[in-house]
């Protein structure tokens, strides 16, 4: 029985009815309270509520239809049940339209009664899973508001920091234009009256003119400086990493620092070995903390004297140090050199130029975006060390690190960022012809010439040898851009001359792009796209043909031509190679002389009749003092061929340059 | 003959500096001080080489190297953008069009006049223009 007692109200005139359905409802555990008028029972809703109410439809004082509807509006929950005698089955289905749940007619010997019970029962259950429905559903509407409200509130945040984010970035614009425009005409005038274009001047007017653009110079560079700090702190600068030899890259900013240090007759010594690994950085980047670290070097020693750049190779790092002779820093300021507007105090009254105060933090900033580290050492009145480590470029085990930090940067700041791919479609056989090393460093001459290209995005390349393909991660490019970018590598690939050692070789570039969120949304999604698409892009293999007698010698060439991405066709004597002709057409056919059935000079001459076979080209494959070609009527110059035993890479070679030829032909 | 350039910027005291600085370098001067005036009076004066700010009312230099790029006529004359804005935004697109050339302001004469002479010989050289 239920834990609680359920309650029921019955609304019955007759006694004798009312005792019998008590007693009816009693022994199936209801609990009862009967009222022989409306009025009465209507008065006692007021105190308490029921769980049912059976409702006699014909009452003395009030109507059972009118007392349904007061019950109905005092708690429009009720589960009221309509009692009627026979024939007023017109009044039940008014009650229903009420509201009342079911209606049940009064049989003459008190069987209804038996149904009572089990009609009230079921109501209420029906009743309670309705109630659960409807608080579920109401919860899950709940639920689903305050999503909506915790969604547009993030959707408003967002936009606010989104339009926070351009009026800096407007604001940064603004101040700049503002800022150097007036700036451009100071310099422009000041330089007119210099170059005395306005007329003659006097000593003590040049040397104030010339404090004058020292001063604005400087101004400029503040203003550089702190558009820089302020595109660092926003996380607007991208670097666009790549490998970069590190000799070369101190060598250039030592030789435009040459001037300022010969000024102060300082020497600068470059020692870097030459056989440093490369390092995975952004050149532009470093070179301006490079330019910082020996500009300060020279301010700040008097000559003569030496700056040394050194750099020294670590496990996974390099360590680059600008060292000097020059007045040293006081313990005390090292540790805040690298802050913000933390003046230099070094302990000299130098006339130079002064800082900005942003350098070395603009250094260091630009230094940890590389995943490196910048430090100094210093004795007062010795000199001082700057260093700075970089990633050495091991970039094929990080690869996916790269894209994902790039997905992951773009999904923060809900921007896109594309990949491409851009591969040598003659990766193989440049590669079977010269060797991975001389063809990996035709892809370092190609990755200079596309840096440019792809600068206007920012953005790494990363170069993968083994597979003949540059991946370059741009980042807040969308598909439209990396496409652009993509385009106008094959244009400047296209259009420049490569070459290994002092041949020029022929580049031809595939590219496919990826962006996400729009292509794909996890870094595997993007590569995978990109590589459907090369493979799209494939040119259907060349078919070689290989006519030889010799299984062994079969098998061998099979191999050798399938390794460099031939579709290989092989054939054990001439009919059976004129038989699979007539259905497999092929770019080239290699012909063995010496063969039983029907020899190499017999096939060469049904090849050349056929006129499906007869502008196929023909390597003949001949032992020594094999040859009896002009005997045969065979012009040399109509037919190519190999003498055994041959060098593999000789053959190989015959085959491409026979093949080149036959595409020249055919354009 | 002195070669012509027409100068389009709207600060009135730079462009009467720049002014002064090409007349003294021996190019003979004309100004404009937005984009529409300055496409006006490159089809009357027909400058040899055009300078043009990047930010200037009405007309912007961005917007008129397109428009002279785009017609016949004035598709080859060189063209120097200036520009006070943060390097590496995005209007450096605009380099990639034939014969344009973005210098940052605040600009050092002497380098003004080096590119200005690079791009007119190369421009007279008739060779494979500048991109």
């Amino acid at each position: 029985m239920a834990a609680t007692p359920l309650w029921v109200l019955l609304f019955e005139d007759d006694e004798g009815q009312g005792i019998l359905t008590k007693e009816a409802l009693e022994q199936e555990g209801f609990l009862i309270d009967i009222y022989q008028t409306g009025r009465a029972g209507l008065d006692r809703l007021l105190q308490k509520d029921y769980h049912a109410y059976l409702i006699d439809m014909k009452l003395p004082d009030i109507q059972g239809v009118e007392i349904l509807r007061r019950i109905m509006t005092m708690k429009p929950d009720a589960m009221c049940i309509i009692v009627t005698g026979h024939g007023d089955e017109v009044a039940a289905v008014e009650a229903m339209k009420l509201g009342a749940y079911d209606y049940i007619v009064k049989s003459p010997y008190m069987g209804h009664l038996a149904a009572l019970p089990l009609v009230i029962r079921e109501g209420l259950e029906r009743r309670h899973l309705k109630d659960e429905r409807e608080q579920l559903q109401t919860e899950l509407w709940e639920h689903a508001r305050l999503l909506e409200e915790r969604n547009a509130e993030l959707r408003r945040a967002n936009e606010e920091l989104k339009r926070v984010d351009q009026m800096k970035s407007d604001l940064v614009s603004m101040v700049s234009h503002e800022l150097r425009t007036p700036l451009a005409t100071i310099k422009e005038f000041t330089a007119i009256l210099s170059d005395r274009i306005a007329g003659p001047l006097t000593q003590d007017q040049r040397e104030y003119l010339s404090i004058i653009t020292g001063n604005v110079d400087r101004l400029s560079r503040i203003i550089d400086d702190l558009l820089d700090m302020a595109k660092i702190e926003a996380g607007r600068v991208l670097l666009s990493r790549g490998f970069v030899e590190p000799l070369a890259m101190v060598d250039q900013v030592v030789q435009s620092m040459q001037p300022l240090a010969e000024g102060k007759q300082l020497t600068l010594d470059v020692k870097v070995p030459a056989g440093l690994p490369g390092v995975f950085a952004d050149s532009d980047k470093i070179a301006q903390v490079l330019t910082n670290l020996i500009g300060n070097a020279v301010k700040f020693t008097e000559g003569p004297g030496t700056i040394t750049i050194r750099a020294v190779e670590q496990p996974n790092e390099l360590e680059f140090h600008v060292e000097d002779t020059g007045v040293g820093i006081a313990p005390e300021d090292l540790p805040k050199l690298f802050e913000k507007f933390q003046q230099f105090r070094r302990m000299n009254k130098s006339t130079g130029a002064k800082g900005t105060g942003l350098g070395l933090a603009i250094c260091k900033r630009l230094i940890e975006l590389h995943g490196g580290r910048i430090w100094a050492t210093s004795t007062v009145a010795q000199g001082s060390i700057f260093s700075f480590t970089l990633p050495k470029y091991q970039v094929e085990e990080v690869f996916r690190e790269y894209i994902k930090t790039c997905i992951e940067q773009a999904k923060r700041k809900q921007t896109r960022c594309s990949i491409i791919v851009a591969a040598l479609s003659n990766f193989q056989e440049l590669k079977a012809l010269y060797g991975l090393e001389e063809t990996s460093r035709l892809f370092k001459q190609l990755e200079m010439a596309l840096r440019e290209t792809v600068r206007r995005g920012a953005g790494d390349i990363v170069v993968r040898w083994q597979r003949g393909e540059m991946v370059i991660i741009l980042a807040e490019v969308d598909r439209g851009g990396a496409q652009t970018i993509a385009e106008r590598m094959k244009h400047v690939v296209a259009e420049k001359p490569f070459h290994i050692g002092a041949q020029s070789v022929d580049v031809s570039l595939v590219t496919a792009t990826a962006t996400y969120p729009d292509e794909a949304r996890s870094e595997d999604e993007l590569l995978r796209a990109t590589e459907r698409q090369l493979h799209e892009q494939d040119k259907p293999k060349m078919r070689v043909m290989v006519i030889d007698d010799e299984p062994k010698i079969r098998q061998f060439l099979k191999d050798a031509l399938e390794l460099r991405e031939y579709d290989v066709l092989t054939a054990a004597s001439g009919p059976d190679a004129l038989e699979q002709l007539r259905s497999h057409p092929v770019d080239l056919i290699l012909l063995d002389l010496m063969m039983p059935v029907m020899d190499g000079y017999e096939v060469y001459h049904l090849l050349k009749e056929d006129p499906l076979t007869k502008d196929v080209p023909v390597i003949i494959v001949t032992a020594k003092g094999e040859r009896k070609d002009r005997q045969l009527g065979m012009e040399q110059a109509t037919y190519n061929y190999i003498s055994k035993p041959f060098q593999l890479e000789d053959l190989l070679a015959k085959v491409r340059e026979v093949l080149l030829q036959r595409q020249g032909v055919r354009r | 003959m002195a070669k012509r350039v027409l100068l389009v910027e709207d600060e009135p005291e730079l462009r009467r500096a720049i002014v002064v600085r090409l007349n003294a370098a021996g190019f003979q001067c004309e100004v404009a001080t937005n984009g529409k005036e300055g496409l006006e009076k490159v089809e009357h004066w027909h400058p040899d080489l055009v300078i043009a700010d990047l930010l200037m009312p009405e007309m912007g230099g961005c917007e008129m190297v397109q428009r002279l790029r785009a017609r016949h006529e004035t598709s080859r004359v060189p063209v120097i953008v200036l520009t006070a804005l943060p390097r590496q935004a995005k209007e450096e697109r605009i380099e990639d069009l034939p014969s344009v050339r973005l210098m940052h302001k605040p600009f050092d004469s002497a380098e003004l006049l080096v590119v200005i002479n690079d791009m007119l010989a190369k421009d007279s050289a008739g060779g494979p223009s500048d991109g």
